[in-house]
């Protein structure tokens, strides 16, 4: 029974320790599934209903699943609050469309933001109960939580649906996008929407609202918006 | 040996990635699997309801791989008639449940699956003996996929254990020492084999699993 070497002579068990190849699971797992009809994928999403936990992204073919972090949430939501602290003390106008399922058959595309906003477009969807985006206008402004990639290029639908502005948050970094005249995103360190507002300072809000109570920090982010206007250096 | 099979505990295979869903129907399960294919990467099991989706690691693979072999070998050696259906889906719409095992074998029952395309469970038996490689807290539930479709046994490895498992009368698994397919073999023994196959090229796997298999059925025939 203990002679497996001895009757098997080119077999070779190890008798030292094998170097540990433990892979943490995976903070947000990831289904990449190539040759989705796009009607398929609307079965999908109509099997699935609203689960706030899952992401399905469609894209010309492909259709990707994706499971959201509680730190993904997290940065969602807090950032979130900022943009309302923002629109809010800025008085704009403004129409949150959350995590809502937006698809353009023409396109064949199909996806959920992290979040989204009409702002400078609200009044043309103001009275919609129902935005469709291949009759109204997409969303002046979308959030997109990057704590993990997938294969499917989301960033590339925001383009393709041509959103005018696109922020991503990574855990570090807050990068803007804004669509140029050729339909092309540039990435830069400004935001068409709320022109001079230091990026860097929103970052650390986020960052002080996932390690500390929200209320307080987005009470204190109000505060800074109003010294910010204050200063006169926005221009909204 | 024992020192070595300690030393290999520490070991672990990478996880694949799983998603459960429940509310789920059956006729969406199947359009599913339907619109995947047969070339899926992904594993989908159906258990009243509720849909797990796991995309396994190539680890994952090769262990399922290596556990086949280890039984070909002995059922070559033995001239014991099987049919490998791999990770073949079985599904029964009557119990709602349904699952693609890591790697399946008919053996009693090879007859039923010769030269079949398409077969179906609720008519046709089931796989005699299935095999998991399974890292997660899932394996339990599959298990009882696997019980309620009436496998009569499962080989499952963990990434550190070997365990087999027999379906006894309340549809329950009981792990056993010896897997039922081949009575002389335990558990025990056959680990540090799978742990070699992942360090080994397969031909000369191949080739030290059947000198194994000789030797070890000749000793059993012997004593």
């Amino acid at each position: 029974m203990s002679t497996i070497q001895e009757d098997s002579g080119n077999l070779v068990v190890p008798s030292v320790p094998l170097p540990a190849i433990v892979n943490a699971a995976p903070i947000e797992p990831r289904f990449f599934f190539p040759d989705i009809s796009w009607s398929f994928y609307l079965n999908f999403l109509q099997e699935l209903g609203h689960r706030p936990s899952l992401r399905v992204t469609y894209d010309r073919g492909s259709m990707e699943l994706m499971t959201v972090s509680q730190l993904h949430e997290r940065y969602r939501k807090i950032l979130g609050r900022t943009i309302n602290s923002l629109t809010e003390e800025l008085e704009l106008p403004c129409r949150g469309g959350g995590s809502a399922t937006f698809t353009r058959a023409d396109l064949a595309r199909g996806f959920e933001p992290d979040e989204c906003y009409w702002i400078a477009s609200e009044p043309r969807v103001r009275h919609r109960r129902e935005v469709d985006l291949e009759t109204d206008p997409p969303f002046d402004l979308a959030m997109e939580i990057e704590v993990s990639r997938g294969v499917l290029d989301r960033i590339a639908i925001y383009q393709a649906l041509r959103v005018p502005e696109l922020w991503t948050f990574d855990g570090d970094t807050l990068r803007v996008r804004r669509l140029r005249a050729d339909g092309a995103y540039e990435l830069g360190n400004e935001s068409g929407i709320f022109p001079g507002l230091p990026l860097d300072a929103i970052a650390d809000f986020v960052h002080q609202g996932v390690s500390g109570d929200e209320s307080g920090v987005i009470r204190g982010f109000r505060a800074w918006i109003r010294q910010w206007l204050a200063r006169g250096d926005a221009t909204p | 040996m024992s020192a070595t099979i300690q030393s290999l505990e520490s070991r672990r295979v990478a996880a694949g990635q799983s998603v459960c869903m429940d509310g789920i129907s059956w006729v969406f399960y199947e359009a599913f699997l339907s619109e995947l294919g047969e070339r899926s990467a992904h594993r989908l099991s159906y258990d009243r309801g509720e849909l797990h989706i796991m995309s396994p690691s190539p680890e994952h693979e090769a262990y399922a791989r290596i556990l086949g072999r280890v039984f070909e070998a002995l059922a070559d050696e033995l001239r014991l008639p099987y049919k490998c259906l791999g990770s073949v889906t079985c599904r029964r719409e009557d119990l709602e449940r349904g699952l693609e095992p890591d790697n399946c074998f008919y053996i009693r029952n090879v007859q039923a699956v010769l030269g079949r395309r398409r077969f179906e469970l609720r008519r046709d038996p089931p796989p005699d003996l299935a095999m998991e490689v399974d890292i997660t807290e899932s394996s339990v539930d599959r298990r009882s996929i696997y019980a309620a479709l009436g496998v009569p046994e499962i080989w499952l490895f963990d990434g550190a254990a070997l365990t087999f498992y027999q379906l006894r009368e309340q549809s329950e698994y009981e792990a056993t020492a010896r897997s039922g397919t081949f009575p002389f073999l335990e558990a025990e023994e056959a680990l540090p084999l799978i742990h070699a196959g992942f360090e080994t090229d397969d031909m000369n796997f191949k080739v030290a699993l059947r000198a194994w298999a000789s030797a070890r059925i000749a000793a059993a025939s012997g004593g």
